[in-house]
C-alpha cells in the first residue's frame, strides 16, 4: 500500500502539469483547474488501489476532472442563472487532445505563470505550483519560507492574473523574445535556488532536477529557440557537479577543489548537445555566453587545466551585452587565473561602490590579496558580515583562520 | 541516386568513460561532418537518439526496458545520397567515431524520411524493427509483409517517415581498433537481432509510444526499440 501510494504520488506530479494546463484551458480558470485536478485525484485514490493504475493515467485524470467541472458547473447554473461561461471552449468535452493542443496548453500556462505583470518571486512559486506540480509545502520548504507566505504570494498571483486579465496565450512573435527570457529567468531562479538556497540539500538537489525538467520541457516546446537549449546546457552542466559542491559534512567545496571523477558525465554530455545547437541557431547571447563558461568547466581535466582564455573571452562577451559590476567581478576571476592576481585586483577597483553589500566582491578581493602577500583580514571580515548563509559564513571563517 | 543509411553503434559502457573534453571534440566534429556531408551535396538526414537506458523494447509479449546489454546499441544514423555501396563507404569513412563504434552502411530498400524531426514541437520516438528471417529472400518477403501491414501508417499525423532497410550482407561495416579503421562485411542475417527499419513517430512520451506500440503489426515479424530522438 505504501508503495502504491508513492506511485500515485509520482503519477499525480508526472501528470498534474499537464492536465492543469488543459483544464485552465477549458475552464477559463486557474483555481477552478486546480479544484477539478483535487477532484479527479480524491476519484483516483478511491478506485485506482482497487482496479489498478490505468493505461493512461493523465488522460483518466482529465476525463474525471472534466466530469467533476461539468458537474460543479451545473450545480453553479442551478444556483446562479449568471454563472461563469467556459472562456476557451465552446464544447469542452468535443475538444481533440493532440498533441499540439496539449503542449500549447502547457506552453500558455508557462507564460502566464511567468509573465512581467507578476514579481518574480510569484512567477517562481506559480510555476512550481502549476507547471512543476509542487505543494504549498514543498515551495515553502524549498525557500524556506512559512507556508503562509508562499499561500498568500500564490493568491495574490492568481487574483493579479484575473484582475490584469493577463493573457492565456502563447505571445506573438514581437513579444516572444522578451517574454521568453522572462520564461527562463523563472527556470534559472528555481536552478539557482537550489544551487545556493539555505534549504536541506535534498530539497536543493530536488530544485535543481526540476530546474533541468522545467529546460528540458522548454527545449520540447521551443525547439527554435537558441537561448532555452542554452538554459539547458548551463543547468545540465550545473547538475552534473551537484554531488561534488559539498562535502560528507555539508561543507562547501569550491570549483577548484571538487573531485571531477564524480561529475555526472551523461549529463555533461546532455550539456554539451544542447549547447552545440544553441550556438548553431542562435547568436552568442547571454545563457550561450554562461553556457560556455560553464563548458570550459566542466570538460577540465582538473582547475590548473582550465581554459581560461576561452573563459575570459566569453565573460568579455558577456559584459559587452550586460555591463553589470557582477559580471565584471567574475571575469577579474577568470582574468586572475588568466594573467594572474595584480591584473586581476586592479579590474577590483571600480567595482567597490557598486557591490559594496556584496560578500562576493569582499571574499574575491581577499583572495587576490592573499595571492598577492597583502593583508586580506579586512575583506575576510566584510565577506563575512555580509554573507547570506551558514554554509558562506563557515567557509570563510576556514579561510580567515587559515592565513 | 540511391539512398544509404550510415548507422552508429556503439558501446555505451566505454562511451561513460570518455573525457567530457573528447566528448565535446565529437559532439563537434559530429557537426563538422554535417557540413562537409552537406558541402558534397551527399546529405539527407542525421539524428542522435537519447542513450539507450532511457529506451524501451516492446516484444510480443513483454515490454523490457533500457539499456538491452549489448555492445551495439543504436547511437544516431546519417542518410547519405551516392552512387553505389562503395562510394556511401567512402562517405562514411571520415564520419566520427568514438572507441567501441561501429558504423553499419546498409542499402534502403524503400521510404523516406522527414527533415528536421526535432524543429517541431512535442518528442520525437525513434521506432527500430529489430527482426531476424534465415535467409535474404525471408527477409525481404518480411519487409515486404510490412510493408503491406503498415501502409495506413503514413496518414497518422504523428508518422514523420521511416525507412526499410536492404538485409545486413548487402551492405559493409566500419568498425575502429585504435586509430585504424577497417571494412568489413555486414553480419550475418542469423547473427543476431538485425535491424530491419526505423521509422519516427511524434509522441506526448515513451508511456504513450509504449502503448502505441504495442497495438502495431510490427510484433507479429518483430520487435520494436523505442528511443527518444536527442534534440541536437
Amino acid at each position: 500500500m505504501a508503495q502504491l501510494s508513492h506511485t500515485l504520488d509520482e503519477v499525480f506530479r508526472r501528470d498534474r502539469g499537464r492536465v492543469v494546463a488543459q483544464l485552465v484551458r477549458f475552464l477559463g480558470s486557474i483555481d477552478a483547474a486546480e479544484e477539478a485536478f483535487q477532484e479527479a485525484v480524491l476519484s483516483a485514490l478511491a478506485t485506482w488501489p482497487e482496479r489498478g493504475v490505468p493505461d493512461s493515467p493523465g488522460a483518466w485524470l482529465m476525463t474525471a476532472a472534466k466530469n467533476h467541472a461539468l458537474d460543479a458547473r451545473r450545480h453553479r447554473r442551478v444556483a446562479d442563472a449568471k454563472a461563469p461561461v467556459f472562456l476557451w471552449a465552446e464544447n469542452p468535452m468535443s475538444n481533440p487532445e493532440t498533441f499540439e493542443s496539449v503542449g500549447d496548453d502547457q506552453l500558455r500556462l508557462i507564460f502566464t505563470c511567468c509573465h512581467p505583470a507578476l514579481p518574480p518571486e510569484s512567477q517562481v512559486a506559480l510555476t512550481l505550483k502549476l507547471i512543476a506540480g509542487f505543494s504549498t509545502e514543498e515551495i515553502a520548504r524549498a525557500f524556506v519560507s512559512p507556508e503562509t507566505t508562499i499561500a498568500q504570494r500564490i493568491v495574490r498571483a492568481k487574483r493579479t492574473i484575473d484582475d490584469k486579465q493577463l493573457p492565456y496565450e502563447v505571445p506573438g512573435r514581437a513579444e516572444l523574445p522578451e517574454r521568453v527570457a522572462s520564461v527562463l529567468s523563472v527556470v534559472y531562479l528555481v536552478f539557482n535556488e537550489g544551487h545556493t538556497s539555505r534549504a536541506g540539500a535534498l530539497m536543493r538537489l530536488d530544485l535543481q532536477r526540476e530546474a533541468l525538467r522545467l529546460a528540458r520541457l522548454l527545449c520540447d516546446l521551443l525547439p527554435d529557440e537558441p537561448q532555452v537549449f542554452a538554459l539547458l546546457a548551463l543547468i545540465a552542466f550545473g547538475c552534473a557537479r551537484a554531488a561534488t559542491r559539498t562535502d560528507s559534512r555539508g561543507e562547501l567545496v569550491l570549483l577548484s577543489e571538487q573531485d571531477r571523477k564524480r561529475w555526472d558525465r551523461s549529463l555533461i554530455k546532455d550539456g554539451l548537445v544542447a549547447l552545440e545547437r544553441a550556438r548553431r541557431i542562435g547568436p552568442r547571447a547571454s545563457f550561450v555566453l554562461q553556457a560556455e563558461i560553464a563548458a570550459c568547466h566542466a570538460i577540465a581535466r582538473a582547475w590548473d587545466e582550465t581554459d581560461w582564455a576561452a573563459i575570459l573571452d566569453a565573460y568579455d562577451a558577456l559584459y559587452a551585452l550586460d555591463p553589470s559590476p557582477v559580471v565584471a567581478l567574475n571575469r577579474a576571476v577568470a582574468l586572475c587565473m588568466h594573467e594572474g592576481p595584480a591584473a586581476a585586483l586592479a579590474a577590483l577597483a571600480e567595482l567597490e561602490e557598486p557591490l559594496s553589500r556584496y560578500h562576493h566582491f569582499y571574499a574575491t578581493r581577499a583572495d587576490f590579496r592573499r595571492r598577492l602577500g597583502l593583508d586580506a583580514t579586512d575583506d575576510y571580515q566584510r565577506a563575512l558580515a555580509l554573507a547570506e548563509n551558514d554554509g558562506e559564513r563557515r567557509f570563510l571563517e576556514r579561510k580567515l583562520a587559515e592565513r | 541516386m540511391p539512398d544509404f543509411m550510415i548507422l552508429i553503434r556503439e558501446n555505451e559502457t566505454e562511451q561513460q568513460r570518455m573525457a567530457p573534453s573528447e566528448t565535446k571534440a565529437l559532439v563537434e566534429r559530429h557537426a563538422a561532418y554535417v557540413q562537409r556531408l552537406n558541402a558534397a551535396g551527399a546529405y539527407r538526414d542525421s539524428e542522435r537518439l537519447r542513450p539507450s537506458a532511457e529506451g524501451k523494447r516492446v516484444h510480443a509479449s513483454k515490454v523490457e526496458a533500457g539499456p538491452f546489454g549489448d555492445e551495439h546499441a543504436i547511437a544516431g544514423y546519417y542518410l547519405v545520397k551516392a552512387d553505389n555501396l562503395d562510394a556511401a563507404v567512402a562517405l562514411a569513412e571520415p564520419c566520427p567515431m568514438a572507441p567501441g563504434d561501429t558504423l553499419d552502411v546498409r542499402p534502403l530498400m524503400g521510404g523516406d524520411v522527414r527533415a528536421n524531426k526535432t524543429s517541431r514541437q512535442g518528442k520525437t520516438f525513434a521506432f527500430a524493427v529489430l527482426g531476424n528471417a534465415s535467409s535474404e529472400e525471408a527477409w525481404e518477403e518480411v519487409m515486404d509483409r510490412i510493408e503491406a501491414d503498415t501502409s495506413d501508417l503514413s496518414r497518422d499525423e504523428r508518422f514523420l517517415g521511416g525507412v526499410r532497410l536492404e538485409p545486413p550482407r548487402r551492405g559493409l561495416q566500419i568498425v575502429s581498433r585504435g586509430h585504424k579503421r577497417t571494412v568489413m562485411d555486414g553480419p550475418f542475417l542469423e547473427s543476431k537481432e538485425v535491424i530491419g527499419g526505423l521509422f519516427f513517430m511524434r509522441m506526448a512520451d515513451l508511456d504513450e509510444a509504449v502503448r502505441w506500440a504495442r497495438g502495431t503489426k510490427f510484433l507479429k515479424h518483430g520487435e520494436l526499440e523505442i528511443r527518444e530522438l536527442w534534440r541536437s
